[in-house]
């Protein structure tokens, strides 16, 4: 899970799960599945992840529902 | 001849900034009709036709997940616009043709702008735009928003466009989509999309998704090349400070620090020399050329006294506006919602909603405006719900007054007022989550983009596009309200006592409303009715009604009181530079005024009343400036409902403030 990963390092999207909009809106932002991301930065709540060019700031409880390797 | 242009793109990708080129001083801002969503538009002339051009709101796609996309959407089927000019950010184009498969797929007339060409380049990202606009079939210029570069080629890609009515061809995706649509009916591909949809569900938007990502993604390695391996990245590093867990909390309340430093203390001054300039130099000057009368001092004091009302706004929201777009075009404020959002999350709001509240603190009105930052709905509604309850220095002001005067330390009195006040807009915000906007808190997802340099004739424009807004909308109820409050205090003529005038009676009649919180006396019920005007009125206003203080007659000379008001302006300049070096919020002190009222009131009044008079005065929306803006930025029935929802609040607290005091 996205969630647990530490910062500074790079995963690889193998899942995200749910159908719900906000699963659909990361996507659209390019977090999708095959992608690699790297996790910028961690505080309280939420996580930043850097894909391609762009970086996005989530939930935590979004960071669960994507599995990562 | 006009042709309609819609701005479409991500969020971030410098659409306002190509917006502001092109448009230059004819850029407005306002809200969608019906919407909290923010509206910019502008125009420019180009061989002979009118370019109407509108910044529809950054979207990542066009599935409705929010309101922006519904909009966007929505303005685009009903509308029609001429040509669409879908604004891509080229470094992150990839995850941006999504966008672009999906507005292909209306078969409007389109144009591609390829902006952000500089940072681009830096990258190392190279895009054979020849290639794209052979793919695709429309016309593709390249642009840099910051310096606009492109702008003229733009331009005349869109009056071709118009001209020659240049559609893209049509988009052709796998076999077994196709064959889905072949079986639908539809006049566009994206008609068709939408009944399949309906037809065939989850199965063929799967199917849909996947296949406008492999475009999206095809389409992206047919066209860009990567010639290096971006260098040093400046965000990357600005990052792992503005982020930090530590010191990017730290940076972040400094910066509040500075902006309410320069935005209150900065333009405190500045109001106070507009209210002196309109009040003791225009409205005698009326009154010296015109004589004295009823017309002469409706002039002089209502219509002079609102239109400087209404001026002395504008430093505030220019400041505070300006700083707010500074922080928006330089990307800094989505860090914002990151960085907060730990603490605003437990009072059900994102992290961003930290800035309009603690702007609350020093003057509702342009802390009302910056809720235009919030990115959602819901976000905004809560917010502007919560800003009003936060104290405010005119708040301040009647509450030093009446602390100081019946409580033995008012210090603590003035705190515990300004903590309730923090108290009851949480509570709001909360009653507010349990029966109007039930569900948990969305998620966060927000794009963090690089940071650039803003353009400071940019910030300016957008700074003065909102001052022109208020002035026009806000501002002319604020006068015409200040007008109707001036003829109730004033009507019938020929008065010469406030107890006959329209407010007198009126607030005779407020009397028994008011009673259950101790207050009978019909001076203070009266008072309340210019003080709608703004609270710390209700002094000056009662000072009157108590008739302790005559008005001041002296002798106005027009040469000299010009005169005074020229040192007058030097002082408010030199303060106001003052005023920055010093490190403590001047907006938190007090100054003595009113003595003479004091013992009327001393006389008139116990502790009991005084703190439920200060209750109420602190709770209700008795701020004409704030209900206007909330009007505006939420809509006539919103800014009414607060109002009366404020009052009752007021009211009860106020009640129960007393009876608990007169039992101790």
């Amino acid at each position: 899970m996205l969630e647990k990963v530490e910062v500074g390092k790079k995963v690889k999207v193998l899942d995200i799960e749910g159908k719900e909009d906000s699963i659909k809106k990361l996507q659209a932002m390019g977090i999708r599945k095959g992608k690699v991301l790297e996790v910028v930065q961690k505080l309280g709540r939420s996580i930043v992840v850097k894909v391609d060019h762009s970086k996005i700031a989530i939930s935590k409880s979004l960071a669960q529902k994507i599995k990562v390797q | 001849m006009r042709i309609n242009v819609a701005l479409v793109g991500n969020p971030n990708v410098g659409k306002t900034s190509l917006l502001n080129h092109i448009a230059g001083t004819t850029l407005r801002v306002g809200n969608w009709a019906g919407t909290t969503v923010e509206k910019k538009e502008g125009k420019a002339f180009y061989k002979g036709y009118e370019i109407y051009l509108v910044d529809l709101p950054g979207i990542y796609s066009l599935e409705p997940f929010s309101e922006a996309e519904q909009m966007a959407r929505d303005y685009l089927l009903s509308q029609k616009p001429d040509v669409v000019v879908n604004v891509l950010e080229t470094p992150n184009m990839e995850r941006d043709l999504l966008l672009t498969a999906e507005l292909l797929e209306m078969e409007l007339p389109t144009v591609i702008a390829l902006n952000m060409l500089d940072e681009a380049r830096r990258l190392g990202i190279e895009v054979d735009k020849e290639k794209l606009s052979e793919l695709l079939g429309i016309k593709v210029v390249q642009t840099n928003g910051r310096t606009g570069e492109g702008k003229r080629e733009l331009l005349e890609a869109i009056v071709q466009t118009y001209e020659q009515k240049i559609k893209p061809f049509p988009l052709k995706y796998s076999q077994t989509l196709e064959e889905y649509l072949s079986k639908v009916e539809g006049n566009t591909k994206f008609e068709k999309i939408r009944k399949a949809q309906e037809v065939y569900g989850e199965d063929f938007d799967r199917l849909l998704k996947d296949e406008r990502f492999a475009f999206a993604h095809g389409l992206f390695y047919k066209v860009v090349k990567k010639v290096n391996q971006g260098a040093f990245d400046l965000t990357d590093s600005l990052d792992k400070l503005l982020l930090h867990p530590v010191f990017g909390l730290f940076f972040f309340l400094f910066l509040m620090f500075l902006m309410f430093k320069i935005a209150f203390d900065f333009s405190a001054p500045w109001m106070e020399w507009l209210d002196g300039f309109m009040n003791n130099f225009i409205s005698p000057l009326i009154v010296y050329l015109l004589g004295e009368s009823l017309l002469s001092r409706f002039l002089s004091e209502a219509v002079v006294g609102g239109v400087g009302f209404v001026l002395t706004f504008l430093p505030l929201i220019a400041s505070i506006l300006f700083i707010l777009s500074l922080l928006e075009f330089s990307g800094y404020l989505p860090r914002v919602a990151f960085l907060m959002d730990g603490l605003m999350h437990r009072f059900g709001l994102h992290g961003t909603g930290f800035i309009p509240l603690l702007l609350g603190f020093g003057c509702n009105v342009p802390a009302i405006m910056a809720s235009r930052i919030m990115e959602t709905k819901r976000d905004k509604l809560l917010v502007l719900a919560m800003v009003p309850f936060m104290s405010c220095p005119a708040r301040l002001v009647v509450f030093s007054f009446f602390a100081v005067l019946f409580f033995p330390n008012p210090a603590l009195v003035i705190f515990l007022l300004y903590l309730f006040g923090v108290l009851v807009a949480f509570l709001t915000s909360f009653l507010l989550q349990k029966l109007v906007y039930r569900g948990s808190l969305h998620h966060m997802i927000l794009e963090l983009p690089p940071y650039r340099l803003p353009a400071l004739k940019l910030v300016l424009r957008i700074t003065w596009a909102h001052v022109k807004h208020f002035i026009y909308r806000a501002g002319t109820l604020i006068f015409a309200v200040s007008v109707i409050l001036w003829a109730m205090l004033n009507l019938p003529p020929g008065i010469s006592n406030p107890k006959d005038s329209v407010a007198g009676h009126v607030g005779r009649a407020l009397v028994p409303i008011f009673k259950p919180m101790g207050l009978e006396d019909w001076r203070i019920t009266t008072s309340l009715i210019p003080a709608f005007l703004a609270r710390e009125i209700v002094l000056s206003s009662m000072a009157v009604i108590y008739s302790v203080e005559e008005g001041k007659k002296e002798e106005f000379e027009p040469r000299k009181a010009l005169q005074e008001q020229g040192v007058a302006f030097v002082n408010a300049l030199k303060e106001s530079f003052l005023n920055l070096l010093n490190p403590m919020p001047k907006a938190l002190e007090v100054k003595e005024e009113h003595s003479q009222l004091k013992s009327a009131v001393k006389n008139s009044m116990n502790p009991a009343q005084a703190l439920a008079f200060m209750v109420f005065i602190l709770l209700y929306t008795s701020c004409l400036g704030t209900v206007a803006v909330l009007q505006e930025e939420g809509g006539t029935k919103f800014a009414l409902l607060f109002l009366a929802y404020s009052f009752a609040v007021a009211w009860v607290s106020g009640v129960i403030a007393y009876k608990l005091l007169s039992i101790l």
